[in-house]
């Protein structure tokens, strides 16, 4: 019950420079905030480990992004990634 | 209730896990040659199996399960692992689980271990150290985290055949265990409390077994998903109450789906605490590198179409040397055959029934070999992900992804082959929309129809101030009309027959490694085996009924008739002789043809080709040629009077066409007509090869009729509208 409660203020937390996935610069690392609890594909996304506090990188931009969790990469469509919500891993660089 | 299990002399085990963690690496390693390839009860999926030696003897079949992220099931195939694992016949139910885990991805791969351990079934794991895991230094206690997770770990490394004989004792230890309490530590407590009540709930109820750990969990946490479609089908439409009911039990106002992938992760994280060396940071990697270019926008879709042609010219000419080999020796050994049998029904039906039958699909099998040789070899080394990556943002338009571009390409070859590369397709609608559309492509056996027609009819001139023939161009024409109406006809079929939702697009890209020979070689192996046993006898059948069609009745007057005749030619002196018998056999040939039941049909269902412009005798060469159309070929050398022996170069065989003529003397073939049979074939399902490998994928000789139903109207409604067309035009 904890992990979930947790999860909840982290995203209230982090709304500052929060951004779409879709919208991510290519070699950018960042922080996952939010992934749409409905639909099919993001629960798949989250079993694969795409869960809010993770750091990811994009390989690819354009249609389909490419992203790297851990040692995985995923490709997934633009459209898709819109609805995912991320912010700078590294507040320096902002 | 007691019941007393025998203890069965096979044991089943099933081996899972994540897509690219080389399962069929170990799945080879621990069965080498002795895979056996079924199906699934009621799916389509294959169900592959092997034997595998223990140290102690236990004779044990290990079950290839489909590579999946967790054992929550969006469709009817990924039911299928979900399925094996709780199955409790005990005919089937499987006594211990092998799960392979990649080293260098631990974390998400733990994420299926935990679901497994909610099952009752002994489970091993096979911890992969995959090269990229041993480079990067990753170090992981394996023994630690055998004890912490209370199941053997076992290190190996699929490829290089390490720790294989360690994977085998620790199997042969765990199946003398008896079933394993599930252990449900990674999921909270409410959330536990509600599965443990629907499972108490299920085993109060009479005449059923107690519901699986597993398989109330994902009934439970997966609304409306087939878990629980399926309880509500055994159990009354309550369930979806009592369902509902539970779920708010757990009292969260997150859906269950996120709160079961949250605490597993947070589970998974103590687990690997101090087990594993953390890597915090993002580390890139020499893949990522060569992808830069291979998935940049232009850069890689210029190598995706290097790559693709180099396919089509490898399944189109490399194993053209092979199948000439393969011509030849079929024709030496039919010839052989005819020498040593006395003439008859019988040696009729040997040499040009079984012998050319099954010759003709023999035929096929380098260009199928070499397909999946080419095919494995990028699936192996991870670029196939690549491709499906780069085409589908095109494919997508037709509501189909990326992956069903390899199945499309490869039916310009054949679409054999084509058919059974779309198994790699996992969602179901796609694959069966891409299988359906995959025989348009224009294949390798079009092309002698369209030699020979556009030789014989279509002028040898250029257009466009000399820049363009008007022969290539027709044969262009004829490449791609197949390819632009395969569009709108998946397009309706993914608004009609198959409607749905499309599949998330979603693909995990592996890691670039050089290519198993052995994982290349059995599919090779397998797939060449699959489509002689089961595509050849569907077609060797077929081919004896059609033989048998062309050849009774035998009329007595017909064969007396030319008996006579000989006997006239006989004294003449020698090469006038000879001339005028093969004459005589020809026309001997065309009679008994006429007159047989095929022909009868020509005459019969002459009213129906008749709008197309076709006499009886393109009729009936377009019904023998329904095994293959390459057979229209043969079929016409034959009805023309010139011999059966003809092929689409030949220049007898252009100009007996062209000097064909109906009863009034004008000429039967016109350019229209021409174009209209042309046409007819480029679009029509006139190969029994590819309907038996449609029925032998779709597991149903329902689609298989669709495919031919709906390619026939097609051809008509064109060949009909070309013919008019140029008739209209005057040409």
């Amino acid at each position: 019950m904890m992990s979930f409660m947790s999860w909840r203020r982290r995203t209230a937390e982090s709304s500052l420079s929060v951004g779409a996935l879709s919208e991510w610069r290519r070699g950018r690392d960042a922080i996952v905030v939010d992934v749409p609890w409905a639909d099919r594909l993001y629960c798949r996304l989250r079993e694969m480990g795409l869960l809010p506090g993770v750091r990811l990188r994009v390989l690819r931009t354009g249609t389909r992004l490419v992203i790297q969790i851990g040692e995985a990469r995923l490709a997934l469509r633009r459209a898709d990634a819109a609805a995912i919500r991320v912010t700078a891993a590294d507040p320096i660089t902002l | 209730m007691l019941r007393t299990r025998l203890p069965r002399v096979t044991r089943t085990v099933a081996l899972i896990g994540n897509p690219n963690t080389g399962k069929t690496t170990l799945f080879n390693a621990l069965t080498g040659m002795s895979q056996r390839i079924g199906n699934y009860p009621g799916v389509t999926v294959e169900r592959i199996s092997g034997a595998v030696d223990l140290p102690d003897g236990t004779p044990v079949e290990l079950v290839d399960l489909p590579g999946t992220y967790s054992l929550s099931a969006a469709s009817p195939d990924e039911m299928i692992a979900v399925d094996v694992l709780l199955d409790e016949e005990d005919a089937t139910r499987v006594d211990a689980v092998i799960a392979i885990v990649d080293a260098s991805n631990l974390r998400r791969n733990l994420y299926l271990v935990s679901q497994l351990l909610e099952a009752s079934r002994p489970l091993v794991i096979a911890l992969n150290m995959t090269d990229v895991a041993t480079t990067r230094s990753i170090r992981i206690d394996a023994i630690r985290l055998s004890s912490r997770l209370g199941v053997p770990v076992i290190p190996i490394n699929a490829q290089r055949r390490h720790g294989i004989d360690d994977l085998r004792i620790a199997l042969a230890d765990v199946l003398k265990e008896p079933t394993k309490s599930p252990s449900m530590a990674a999921l909270p407590g409410d959330l536990r409390e509600q599965v443990q009540c629907l499972v108490q709930l299920t085993a109060s109820t009479n005449g059923f077994r107690p519901l699986a750990t597993p398989y109330a969990l994902r009934a439970l946490v997966d609304d409306g998903g087939p878990a629980e479609e399926r309880l509500v089908t055994e159990q009354g439409a309550d369930m979806t109450r009592i369902l509902a009911d539970l779920r708010s039990a757990v009292g969260v106002s997150a859906p269950l789906s996120a709160i079961e992938s949250e605490s597993r992760y947070a589970w998974i994280q103590q687990i690997l605490d101090g087990c594993v060396q953390h890597e915090e940071e993002l580390r890139a990697s020499r893949s990522d590198r060569a992808d830069r270019i291979l998935t940049h926008r232009l850069a890689g879709l210029l190598a995706f179409v290097g790559i693709s042609a180099l396919l089509f010219q490898g399944i189109y000419s490399w194993s053209a040397p092979l199948m000439e080999i393969i011509e030849g020796s079929v024709a030496s050994f039919g010839g052989a055959v005819a020498g040593a049998l006395p003439d008859g029904a019988v040696r009729s039906m040997i040499v040009d029934g079984v012998i050319a039958g099954v010759g003709g699909v023999i035929i096929f099998l380098p260009q199928i070999a070499m397909l999946f040789l080419l095919i494995s070899i990028l699936e192996d080394c991870g670029y196939m992900a690549r491709a499906a990556l780069l085409m589908d943002r095109l494919l997508g338009n037709l509501g189909l992804s990326g992956r069903s571009f390899i199945p499309l390409l490869s039916s310009f070859a054949c679409a054999v082959p084509g058919v059974m590369a779309a198994r790699t397709i996992a969602d179901r609608r796609d694959r069966f929309v891409t299988i359906l559309v995959a025989p348009l492509m224009s294949c390798s056996a079009r092309l002698p129809v369209y030699v020979l027609f556009i030789a014989a009819f279509i002028p040898d001139r250029t257009i466009l101030g000399g820049w363009i023939g008007l022969q290539g161009l027709t044969l262009l024409a004829m490449y791609s009309v197949g390819a632009v109406i395969a569009v709108p006809v998946a397009l309706l079929l993914r608004y009609t027959l198959l409607r749905g939702s499309s599949s998330p697009f979603l693909l995990e890209l592996p890691a670039y490694n050089w290519p198993t020979p052995r994982t290349v070689l059995l599919r090779v192996y397998e797939s060449c085996r699959a489509f002689i046993v089961r595509a050849g006898s569907v077609i060797l059948s077929a081919t004896i009924v059609m033989w048998a069609l062309a050849y009774f009745p035998r009329s007595e007057d017909i064969s007396q008739h030319f008996a006579d005749e000989r006997a006239v030619v006989a004294p003449l002196p020698s090469p006038e002789r000879d001339t005028a018998l093969r004459r005589l056999d020809r026309a001997e040939a065309a009679a008994h043809l006429e007159a047989s039941l095929l022909g009868q049909a020509g005459h019969f269902v002459q009213p129906v080709f008749a709008p197309l412009g076709w006499d009886w005798r393109i009729g009936m060469a377009t019904l023998a040629s329904f095994p293959a159309r390459e057979i229209i070929i043969s079929a016409l050398g034959t009805i023309y009077s010139l011999g059966g022996e003809q092929d689409e170069t030949s220049g007898d065989m252009r100009r007996g066409l062209k000097n064909a003529t109906h009863a009034d003397g004008t000429p039967i073939f016109t350019v229209p007509v021409a174009l209209s049979v042309m046409i007819f074939f480029a679009l029509c399902a006139q190969c029994m090869s590819t309907l038996a490998v449609i029925q032998r994928e779709t597991g149903s000789w329902g689609w298989a009729a669709f495919s031919f139903t709906y390619m026939t109207l097609l051809a008509y409604a064109a060949a009909f509208g070309v013919y008019r067309l140029g008739l209209w035009l005057g040409w």
